[in-house]
C-alpha cells in the first residue's frame, strides 16, 4: 500500500518533469514575429517634416531588423521627386543633410491618394478586396508584435488624412478590437505624433496595447528646426529626440525598456507633455523592451547580391558636388548625427546569420538556469523517495 | 567599391557556365545608345532585351518569372508599362518609341471577351510589382483604342486596353523593382551605371517594360530606359556617378555602346570604332581589359556658358506648333526642320472661357516631304461632356473646313486603303457615361506635306460627386494625352506612336470646408440667441446677505 502510494508520487514527479514546462519563464514576450505600420497622413509640400518623421522611423525599424516584407509604409504625397524639391530624390531629417532618408531601398506600399482612412482601417482589420496585392496587406498572426506609428495633423480625438478626411479615436479603437478578436496581434505599440496626440488613445479598450503620444489635450506638437536650403521644417521634436535615443540601440538589444525610451524625452525638450500608457498589458509594463517592437526576433541580414545601395548617397566622404554646386556636408559632429551602425547598414554584416531561434539573452539564460535548478531539484526528490523506500524496505524486511 | 577577387572569380565561373547555357535557352543583350538630339540635348537609351524561344512557362532562366506567369495566366499577347517623369518634345528629334509623362499601361489580350476584368487583374499585378497606385484600371480612365497600332502584331483592334495616368508620381523607389528584373540586377553590366538618385534631375526620364509574344511562340522582354540630358562635356563618372566598372554581365551575349548623331567622333575618349551595321561605338568585352570604362566627351568647339551655343538660345523658346496667333500661313516645311529629324509637330491645348464650357484643340503638322497617314485617338473623361457635332477640322491649305467622312467602322479594321481614302474620316465615336466611361473619338487623317490640321471639339463641364474630387482637387484634373499613330506605307515610313501634351482641366470645386463653416456659424448664432434668451428669462435679481460678514449688496441671477 505504501509502496503503491510512493510509486504514484514517483510517477507524478516523473511526468511533471517530462511533460510540463517550468512556469518560471514568463518574463519575455511571447511574440514570434514583428511588423510595423508607418503612416504619414498629410499632403502638400509644407508638411515635409511629417514624411521625414515617418521615414526616420522606417529606417530605424529596418536597421533594427524588421524586413521590408513586414513593414507597411504609407506616404500620402510625393516629396522626394516633387518639383519643389531642390534635392531630387532626397529627403533629409536634419539641416546638415547627413542622411538621405529616401535612398534606393525604400519600399512604399501605399502612396498618394491611396493613403486614406478607408485603406488604413482596411489594412488594420484585414478586410481587403480580393485582388489587393500581398505587399499591401498586414499579414499578422497571434504571435505578432506590431508597431503602429502615425504622424500628421490631428486634434482632439482625431487624426487628419490628406488634409480632408479624419479618423477618430473610436475608429482606431474599434479596429484594434477587431484585430484582437481575430487574433491578429500579440502586442501593439501605438506611437502617435500630432497635436493633441494623447487624446487619440482615449478610447482604446483592447488588451495588450501600449501607446505613446507626444502632446496632451490642448497642446501642440512642435517641429524641431527649419532648413533654409529646403525651405520648410525638416523634423518634429518628438521624432528628433526619439531618434537621439533609438540610434544608440543596436539590433538584438535586450536591456533597453520602453520606459527608458519614454523617459529620455522630457516635456521641456519637446515642449509638450508626452504620455505612455499601457492598456490591459499582460506582462509587467516595466519589462517591455524597445526591441520587442522596434526590432525583430529573427536575425536578418541584407544579402550582398540583393543589396542595391550606392556608396555615394549616404555618407559623402569624397565630397561629391551637390545639385546646387555646393559641396555636400561631410560628417559633422556638432548636431545629432546617426551613429556608424546606421551608415554602414547597407553593407553586409557577415557576423549575423539568418536563424529562427530565439535570441539567447542574458535574462533567458538566467531563466533557463533556474529551470534547470528546478528540474534538478525534482530529480533529487525522486532519488530521495527511492532511497527512503529502499531503506524502509530494508528495515521492514529486517 | 572594388570587387574582391572572390567576386571576380564568381563571375568568371558563371560566365563560363552560363555563357554556354544562355545561348541555348534565353538570349539576353544589353545596349546603350548615346545620341545627339536637337536643341542641345543628349539622349542615353538603355536597352535590355531577353528573348525566350518556346518558353514552357515553368522553368525560367533569364526571363523574369513574374512576367512569364503574367502572360500565361492572363493570355496576354503584348504588354507595355512605362513610368515617365518629364515630357519628350518632338523638336528634340526622332528617337523611336517614347512614353507620355506619368504612368502608361497597354495590354493586348488574345480574345475580345472580358477585357475589363482581365485588364484589371493585370494592372493590379503590375502596380504591385512597380509600387505604383492602382488606378490604372479605373473605368473613367481606361479605354480601348481600336485603330492605334502599338506594336507589330497583326490586327490587335478591339483586344487592346489602354490606360494613362499623367499624374502618377515617379521616383527612385520605382526604379529599384525595374532594376531587379534584370538578370544581373544593378551589380554588373550597363545597369551598374544606374544610380537612381542621379537619374532624377534630368529633362526626361522614362523606364518601360515591354513583353511581346510573337506568333512563333517566342517571348521577348524588353526593358528600356530613356534619359534626356543637356549636351555638354560629360563623363560617365559625372553623369552616372560612377564609371563602368567590370565585369560586364556574364549572361549577356552582347554588351554594346552605340554612338549616333555626332559629326565628330574624335571628341570621345576612348575613340569609338566601327561595330557593324553602319554603327559606331564599342563592344564591351568581359572584364573591360581590367580598367574602368569612363567615356569622356569633350566638344571641340569651345562654347561659353556651359555649352550653350548663343545661336540656340533664342530657338529654345520656340513653341511646338504654330504661333499663338493661329497663323496658318507658314509653310511648315523647310530644310532646317528636315535636317532636324522631326516628322510631325504636335500641339494640344484647351480653349476655355469660364467654368461651364470649353474646347480641346489638337494641331498636327506634317513636316515630311510625303503624305502622312495618321490615326488620332483621343479619350476625354466623362466630366468633359463632349458634343460631337462640334467636331471640326480646319487646314491651313484650305479656307473652308475639311469634311469628315463618317466611316464608323464598328467591326473589323478593313484595309488600310479604306481607312485613308479620304482626307479625314471619322473611324469611331464612343459617347461617355456619367461617372463611367470616357468619350472617345478616333480619326484617320491624310496630311499633305506642310499641311497643318486643327481638330477642335467643344464640351460642357460636368458636376462631380463630392467624393469624386481628389484630395488636392483645387489643382485640377489631368487629362491623358492623345495618341497619334503613323501608319506605314510603301515608302518605308515605319509605324510610329506619338503623344501630345497632357492637359490640366480646372473644374469648379466646391468649398470643401463648407459643412464645417456652416455648422460653426449656425450653432454659434443659435447659441448666442437661445442662451441669452434663456438666461434672461430664468434669472432672478435679488439681495443676498452673508450671515457672518457685513451685508453686501450682491445681485446674482440664477444661471440656467
Amino acid at each position: 500500500m505504501k509502496q503503491k502510494y510512493f510509486s504514484c508520487i514517483l510517477l507524478l514527479c516523473i511526468l511533471l518533469n517530462l511533460f510540463f514546462p517550468t512556469c518560471l519563464s514568463s518574463r519575455t514576450s511571447q511574440h514570434n514575429n514583428n511588423w510595423a505600420v508607418i503612416v504619414c497622413s498629410s499632403r502638400f509640400w509644407f508638411n515635409y517634416r511629417h514624411v521625414a518623421n515617418a521615414l526616420s522611423f522606417y529606417h530605424t525599424v529596418k536597421r533594427l531588423g524588421i524586413p521590408d516584407s513586414n513593414i507597411i509604409l504609407m506616404l500620402a504625397d510625393d516629396w522626394a521627386c516633387n518639383a519643389r524639391n531642390c534635392f531630387p530624390g532626397k529627403i533629409f531629417n536634419n539641416k546638415d543633410h547627413n542622411l538621405n532618408l529616401y535612398g534606393t531601398n525604400v519600399e512604399i506600399d501605399y502612396r498618394g491618394y491611396e493613403v486614406n482612412v478607408e485603406n488604413f482601417l482596411r489594412l488594420l482589420t484585414g478586410r481587403h478586396e480580393p485582388d489587393v496585392p500581398r505587399n499591401k496587406r498586414l499579414l499578422t498572426d497571434s504571435g505578432s508584435n506590431i508597431l503602429v506609428y502615425l504622424t500628421g495633423h490631428g486634434g482632439n480625438e482625431f487624426l487628419k488624412f490628406q488634409d480632408s478626411e479624419e479618423v477618430s479615436s473610436k475608429d482606431i479603437a474599434d479596429a484594434f478590437e477587431q484585430m484582437y478578436q481575430k487574433k491578429r496581434y500579440n502586442e501593439i505599440l501605438f506611437i502617435i505624433e500630432t497635436c493633441q496626440a494623447n487624446t487619440l488613445f482615449n478610447k482604446f479598450y483592447s488588451p495588450n496595447i501600449a501607446a505613446i503620444g507626444c502632446s496632451e489635450l490642448g497642446e501642440n506638437s512642435y517641429s524641431h528646426h527649419f532648413d533654409s536650403s529646403i525651405g520648410v521644417q525638416v523634423i518634429d521634436s518628438f521624432t528628433y529626440y526619439s531618434l537621439n535615443f533609438l540610434n544608440n540601440i543596436k539590433p538584438g538589444d535586450s536591456h533597453t525598456t520602453l520606459e527608458k525610451y519614454f523617459n529620455s524625452m522630457t516635456p521641456k525638450q519637446i515642449r509638450s507633455q508626452p504620455r505612455l500608457e499601457f492598456f490591459q498589458f499582460q506582462r509587467n509594463p516595466r519589462e517591455v523592451l524597445v526591441s520587442d517592437f522596434f526590432g525583430s526576433i529573427h536575425d536578418v541580414v541584407s544579402h550582398p547580391i540583393y543589396d542595391y545601395s550606392f556608396q555615394n548617397d549616404n555618407h559623402n566622404q569624397n565630397g561629391n558636388i551637390d545639385a546646387n554646386g555646393e559641396k555636400e556636408n561631410a560628417n559633422r559632429n556638432d548636431n545629432f548625427q546617426l551613429k556608424n551602425q546606421f551608415q554602414h547598414r547597407d553593407k553586409a554584416q557577415p557576423n549575423i546569420k539568418i536563424s529562427n531561434q530565439f535570441q539567447h539573452n542574458l535574462e533567458d539564460e538566467a531563466i533557463e538556469l533556474s529551470d534547470n535548478y528546478f528540474r534538478l531539484g525534482m530529480i533529487i526528490l525522486i532519488f530521495l523517495i527511492f532511497f527512503f523506500a529502499l531503506i524502509e524496505k530494508i528495515i521492514t524486511q529486517k | 567599391m572594388k570587387h574582391t577577387p572572390l567576386t571576380i572569380l564568381f563571375f568568371l565561373f558563371f560566365s563560363l557556365y552560363f555563357g554556354c547555357l544562355a545561348q541555348s535557352q534565353d538570349k539576353y543583350t544589353e545596349a546603350l545608345t548615346i545620341k545627339k538630339l536637337n536643341k542641345n540635348k543628349l539622349l542615353f537609351k538603355f536597352d535590355f532585351n531577353t528573348i525566350s524561344k518556346n518558353p514552357n512557362y515553368q522553368n525560367y532562366f533569364l526571363f523574369p518569372k513574374t512576367f512569364g506567369n503574367l502572360v500565361k495566366e492572363n493570355s496576354l499577347e503584348y504588354l507595355r508599362f512605362s513610368l515617365t517623369q518629364g515630357m519628350y518634345h518632338l523638336k528634340y528629334g526622332e528617337i523611336g518609341r517614347y512614353s507620355p509623362p506619368g504612368g502608361e499601361l497597354i495590354a493586348t489580350f488574345e480574345t475580345k471577351e472580358d477585357l475589363e476584368s482581365k485588364f484589371r487583374t493585370v494592372s493590379r499585378k503590375i502596380s504591385g510589382i512597380f509600387g505604383t497606385s492602382q488606378k490604372f484600371s479605373d473605368l473613367t480612365i481606361s479605354a480601348q483604342p481600336f485603330y492605334t497600332e502599338f506594336n507589330s502584331l497583326e490586327s490587335t483592334s478591339q483586344r487592346t486596353h489602354y490606360s494613362s495616368l499623367p499624374r502618377e508620381p515617379v521616383c527612385t523607389e520605382n526604379l529599384t523593382p525595374w532594376l531587379k528584373l534584370l538578370p544581373c540586377r544593378s551589380k554588373a553590366g550597363l545597369a551598374s551605371l544606374l544610380n537612381p538618385i542621379k537619374l532624377y534631375d534630368l529633362f526626361y526620364h522614362s523606364m518601360s517594360v515591354e513583353v511581346t509574344r510573337s506568333q512563333e511562340n517566342s517571348l521577348s522582354f524588353h526593358q528600356q530606359l530613356l534619359l534626356v540630358v543637356e549636351l555638354k562635356e560629360f563623363k560617365f563618372s559625372q553623369i552616372f556617378g560612377t564609371p563602368l566598372i567590370g565585369p560586364i554581365c556574364p549572361f549577356s551575349s552582347q554588351t554594346k555602346i552605340q554612338i549616333e548623331g555626332f559629326s565628330d567622333y574624335s571628341s570621345f575618349t576612348p575613340t569609338p570604332e566601327e561595330i557593324g551595321n553602319n554603327q559606331v561605338g564599342f563592344i564591351l568585352k568581359e572584364n573591360l581589359n581590367k580598367k574602368d570604362f569612363n567615356l569622356h566627351y569633350s566638344p571641340k568647339e569651345k562654347t561659353n556658358n556651359n555649352g550653350y551655343n548663343h545661336n540656340n538660345i533664342g530657338n529654345d523658346n520656340s513653341n511646338n506648333g504654330n504661333d499663338n496667333n493661329n497663323n496658318f500661313n507658314n509653310n511648315g516645311i523647310n530644310d532646317e526642320n528636315i535636317s532636324k529629324n522631326q516628322s510631325i509637330k504636335l500641339n494640344r491645348f484647351l480653349k476655355e472661357s469660364g467654368k461651364i464650357r470649353g474646347g480641346v484643340i489638337t494641331q498636327i503638322t506634317n513636316l515630311e516631304k510625303n503624305d502622312l497617314h495618321l490615326t488620332l485617338y483621343d479619350s476625354l473623361p466623362w466630366f468633359m461632356r463632349v458634343y460631337f457635332h462640334t467636331l471640326t477640322i480646319k487646314s491651313n491649305f484650305e479656307n473652308k473646313e475639311i469634311e469628315i467622312t463618317d466611316l464608323n467602322l464598328e467591326s473589323e479594321q478593313g484595309n488600310e486603303s479604306n481607312l485613308f481614302a479620304n482626307q479625314a474620316s471619322l473611324l469611331r465615336i464612343q459617347t461617355s457615361q456619367d461617372h463611367g466611361r470616357p468619350s472617345i473619338f478616333e480619326l484617320a487623317l491624310v496630311l499633305k506635306p506642310g499641311e497643318t490640321f486643327q481638330i477642335s471639339v467643344d464640351y460642357l463641364k460636368g458636376f462631380l460627386n463630392f467624393e469624386e474630387h481628389p484630395f488636392d482637387g483645387n489643382r485640377g484634373f489631368d487629362i491623358a494625352p492623345a495618341i497619334v499613330s503613323m501608319h506605314g506605307k510603301k515608302q518605308n515610313l515605319k509605324k510610329r506612336i506619338y503623344y501630345t501634351d497632357s492637359l490640366l482641366l480646372m473644374l469648379p470645386t466646391p468649398d470643401f470646408t463648407m459643412p464645417y463653416n456652416v455648422m460653426t456659424i449656425t450653432t454659434t448664432a443659435f447659441l448666442i440667441w437661445y442662451g441669452s434668451f434663456l438666461n434672461n428669462l430664468t434669472g432672478r435679481a435679488g439681495l443676498k446677505l452673508k450671515k457672518k460678514s457685513k451685508a453686501k449688496w450682491i445681485i446674482k441671477p440664477d444661471k440656467f
